[in-house]
């Protein structure tokens, strides 16, 4: 029924094809494919390397000078491929390589959260009457001007150390960062149901759910699939920040931002320490954005002459 | 009963990691220049003058009223503006650990049990405004320190004295405290109400120091306290700076344990550790001037000062008196039976524990509970050899005889701030040792905020948790006290004795040991006491803490007191 009015339809079905078209969206295709391969492989890999993230290695460690490695390179070796972390001498392959589940499955989360939320708020507002919207929209005002990181770390710190810390970073990354989506869905629906199809349904006795479902949602995906591929980036790094501060999953389990937070005291002797979980968040939120911003060419041609 | 507080690897996480970056380019630029000023030789009758800068964390917003004061031996900054009693002496090694006569004549006289104690002050004590020191005035000290406004300082005068449990400070309706005796002014007497041996040694705290009746402002007292040392306060703001000059009353003639040789000191507050260490890393300007009285080297600095000798010449290290051990509820099952606290006894891996201090020159392992700093009340055993890493073929033996031939799963609680002493790392590192030995730890991590109230609290204590402890002054009594005396296990909060630990013929000995007046004797009872308890394994030793710090180029005369495990700055030059 869309289809004369809505462009995006269209592309819709060969979105994949389009991105494998571009040399940059099929790159970054390859990379984050790379990266959630990795993660759920992590057992098969650290096997093959014939070590696991929590075993310490005390006799790798030269006690003396501070707890380092002993060997250059930060302990580099064919055992070791990465090398080991300072005063533990636990193998920093295999705790890379089992951190990224931990960053994946987070900024996985809590995206989906945002998502949830976003939509729903945000169609609300775009489709109820003036009341409502004004209600909701000045309530995701609200939520927006909320200073993300406090109130994170606040929340963070009063639930009971006992909850499962991965669930909970999901839930406050969801709960305090939904409101972006949510005024990206409201304004796009706005525009929508002004068109000439949702007139129609609204004139043959279609329910507001049902005009949600069958008339806007489908205009929504080119917007809300382009925001939200950008906002997996934003949570994984917002993941790592709060691991940094030391309020992220609990030891042993590891995670790239409590390497890093651990790495900070370590650059000026053992930089390949910091090094290594620098860089592979660095690709990482890389490969994410870059398929984000692919998308969003490939969903809305009319944006590439910007 | 003062739990050691985390000095260690002190990171406010971004901003810190922003400051160590700048504090790193200072470091790198100035490297060269720092090493040239190392000019003439100590020398104690010369080394008056010039301005010391003191960079310390502590924002002391409670200010230094000496009764609110909780030190160990009058403290580093106390005890330039307050003589005690009885203070340590002011000497590099084992003999800081000694205490020596400071307004008094003598370490005190005491009675055939040791529950009279009597004192004579030295003539000629003056205060910084002119007037005469008396033993009335040390008594007014010690009264106040009994007040609900003044709460804060150690705990054993309220036990120790005659009246002290009901005795509500000088303020109220009933002001004096008939248990100090002051028959004239240079006299003052002591009246216990049991045998303490150790009490020249409470009367180093600053709770001893005199204060004038007349000067008391109460709760404001500790903005411009009156001095009775070799300095006073020109200038205190609270977590910012304070500022001493010299009191021209003080007279060395009656002070043979300050050498006060600077002209002025300068105390910046509320530094963070990394900001501290590059400045006294780097000694740039007025920073070769500089030393700090609560800051340990961190990793980056000692391991760099392996490969740099300037930097490592310019390291002292000490010890504080401290043990971090792991914590049974021996009235808890399994913990109950002595065969499986044996096995974790022999599971356990110092050297992983020692690395996560950041390596040998911070944190030295440990099998009995009194550290050797702690002096002649150290005894050496080692009833289950653990070895270096943890022996866990011993442990699964010892389990499969107490009946848990499959293994064991318990909880192990800990404080979720890494830069505590009984943090993260320590409880990483005793996970992985103990799954060796069958032993599967899960992790309870307590809030940073509620600790010590969730530990020390006999219905909330966890059955198992790392712990920490310290001496209030090196001696065996404040360290095997609180922990093993069935009488201190306190109902609620506040209880020490985690293994909740109730034998009546060891408190009879703790009872004979008290009345021990000869130090050396009392100690060697002490370690035998510590000897006898180990057997029982109602705690894992696991390391003590080695302090090592940083000092500006230009500072003479630096070391750090056995005491206390901190620079003497009493005896500091930079002249």
């Amino acid at each position: 029924m869309s289809n004369a009015t809505a462009p995006v339809d269209e592309a819709q079905p060969t979105l994949r094809a389009r991105l494998w078209a571009r040399p940059g969206g099929r790159i970054a295709l390859i990379v984050v494919g790379l990266i959630i391969l990795i993660a759920i492989l992590a057992p098969v890999l650290t096997a093959l390397e014939g070590q696991d993230p929590n075993t310490y290695h005390d006799g790798l460690l030269n006690s003396a000078t501070g707890g380092g490695p002993n060997a250059p390179f930060g302990g580099i070796s064919t055992a070791h491929w990465l090398g080991i972390e300072p005063t533990t001498g636990r193998d920093v392959f295999a705790r890379l390589v089992y951190g990224a589940r931990i960053s994946l499955l987070v900024a996985g989360g809590a995206t989906l959260g945002q998502l949830l939320i976003g939509l729903l708020v945000g169609l609300a507002a775009g489709l109820g009457n003036r009341w409502a919207d004004a209600l909701l929209s000045r309530f995701t005002d609200l939520v927006l001007s909320f200073p993300y990181l406090f109130l994170s770390i606040a929340l963070l710190a009063i639930v009971p150390q006992s909850f499962p810390r991965p669930a909970l970073l999901c839930i406050i990354l969801a709960g305090l960062y939904w409101a972006p989506t949510a005024r990206i869905v409201r304004a796009e629906t706005f525009v929508l149901r002004e068109r000439e199809f949702v007139a129609a349904a609204r004139l043959y006795g279609a329910s507001t759910w049902r005009i949600a479902r069958k008339e806007i949602l489908p205009g929504l995906v080119a917007p809300v699939v382009t925001f939200t591929a950008l906002m997996v980036p934003t949570n994984m790094v917002a993941e790592a920040g709060l691991s940094f501060l030391g309020l992220g999953v609990q030891p042993p389990t590891p995670s790239w931002g409590q390497m890093l937070s651990t790495a900070t005291t370590w650059f000026q002797i053992d930089p390949e320490y910091v090094l290594v979980p620098a860089l592979t968040l660095l690709v990482c939120v890389l490969a994410f954005t870059a398929l984000g911003e692919e998308i969003r060419r490939a969903v809305d041609p009319k944006g590439l002459a910007r | 009963m003062e739990i050691p507080v985390p000095r260690r690897r002190i990171k406010l996480a971004a901003l810190t990691s922003a400051l160590l970056l700048v504090g790193g380019l200072a470091a790198a630029c100035g490297g060269s220049s720092s090493s040239s000023s190392s000019s003439a030789a100590f020398d104690a009758a010369t080394c008056q003058g010039g301005t010391l800068d003191v960079l310390d964390q502590t924002t002391e917003n409670t200010g230094l009223d000496p009764a609110v004061l909780y030190t160990s031996g009058g403290g580093a900054i106390p005890r330039l503006l307050f003589r005690t009693l009885t203070t340590r002496d002011s000497v590099a090694g084992a003999n800081g650990r000694t205490v020596v006569p400071d307004l008094a004549t003598d370490t005190g006289e005491p009675s055939a049990n040791a529950t009279v104690w009597t004192y004579h002050l030295k003539s000629g004590l003056k205060y910084a405004d002119g007037q005469a020191i008396t033993s009335a005035d040390i008594k007014y000290g010690v009264e106040r320190s009994f007040s609900s406004v003044l709460a804060g300082g150690p705990p054993y005068l309220r036990d120790w004295l005659v009246g002290g449990a009901t005795y509500q400070g000088p303020y109220g309706s009933n002001p004096d405290l008939a248990s100090i005796e002051t028959p004239n002014a240079t006299t003052i007497v002591f009246h216990l109400r049991k045998s303490e041996g150790d009490f020249p040694f409470l009367a180093a705290e600053t709770q001893f120091a005199p204060v004038p009746k007349a000067s008391d402002t109460g709760k404001n007292y500790n903005a411009d306290p009156v001095s009775s040392g070799p300095y006073t306060i020109q200038t205190f703001t609270k977590g910012k700076e304070l500022l001493l000059t010299r009191n021209t009353y003080w007279s060395k003639s009656t002070d043979s344990e300050r050498l006060a040789c600077p002209d002025k000191i300068d105390i910046s507050l509320g530094l963070s550790q990394t900001v501290i260490d590059q400045r006294l890393a780097s000694s740039i300007g007025q920073d070769a001037n500089a030393i700090t009285t609560d800051t340990d080297v961190d990793t980056a600095t000692l391991a760099k000062s392996a490969s740099q000798p300037a930097l490592k010449s310019r390291l002292t290290s000490g010890n504080f008196p401290d043990t971090t051990y792991l914590a049974f509820d021996t009235k808890t099952a399994p913990f109950d039976n002595q065969l499986v606290r044996e096995a974790f006894s022999y599971a356990v891996d110092r050297t992983a524990l020692i690395n996560a201090q950041g390596g040998s020159q911070l944190a030295t392992p440990l099998t009995t509970y009194t550290p050797p700093s702690i002096g002649a009340a150290y005894h050496a055993y080692d009833y289950f050899p653990a070895g270096a890493t943890g022996n866990a073929a011993k442990a699964k033996q010892l389990l499969a005889q107490a009946g848990y031939a499959n293994g064991l799963t318990v909880t192990l609680a800990y404080d979720n701030n890494g830069q505590s002493y009984v943090g993260p790392a320590n409880a990483s590192a005793l996970q992985q040792a103990l799954a060796k030995a069958g032993i599967t730890l899960k992790l309870d991590p307590i809030d940073d905020s509620n600790w010590d109230a969730v530990v020390t609290n006999t219905k909330t204590e966890p059955a198992l948790s790392l712990f920490s402890w310290g001496a209030d002054w090196p001696s065996g009594a404040p360290f095997l006290t609180p922990i093993f005396d069935g009488r201190d296990i306190v109902q609620g909060g506040g209880n020490f004795n985690l293994a909740q630990y109730d034998d009546p013929a060891v408190e009879k000995q703790i009872d004979q040991i008290n009345q021990i007046t000869d130090f050396t004797k009392a100690q060697q009872a002490w370690g035998d006491l510590d000897a006898q308890l180990g057997k029982l394994a109602l705690t894992v030793p696991l390391y003590t803490t080695n302090d090592v710090v940083l000092h500006g180029s230009n500072v003479k005369n630096t070391y750090v007191d056995q005491w206390r495990g901190w620079y003497d700055i009493s005896s500091v030059s930079v002249k």
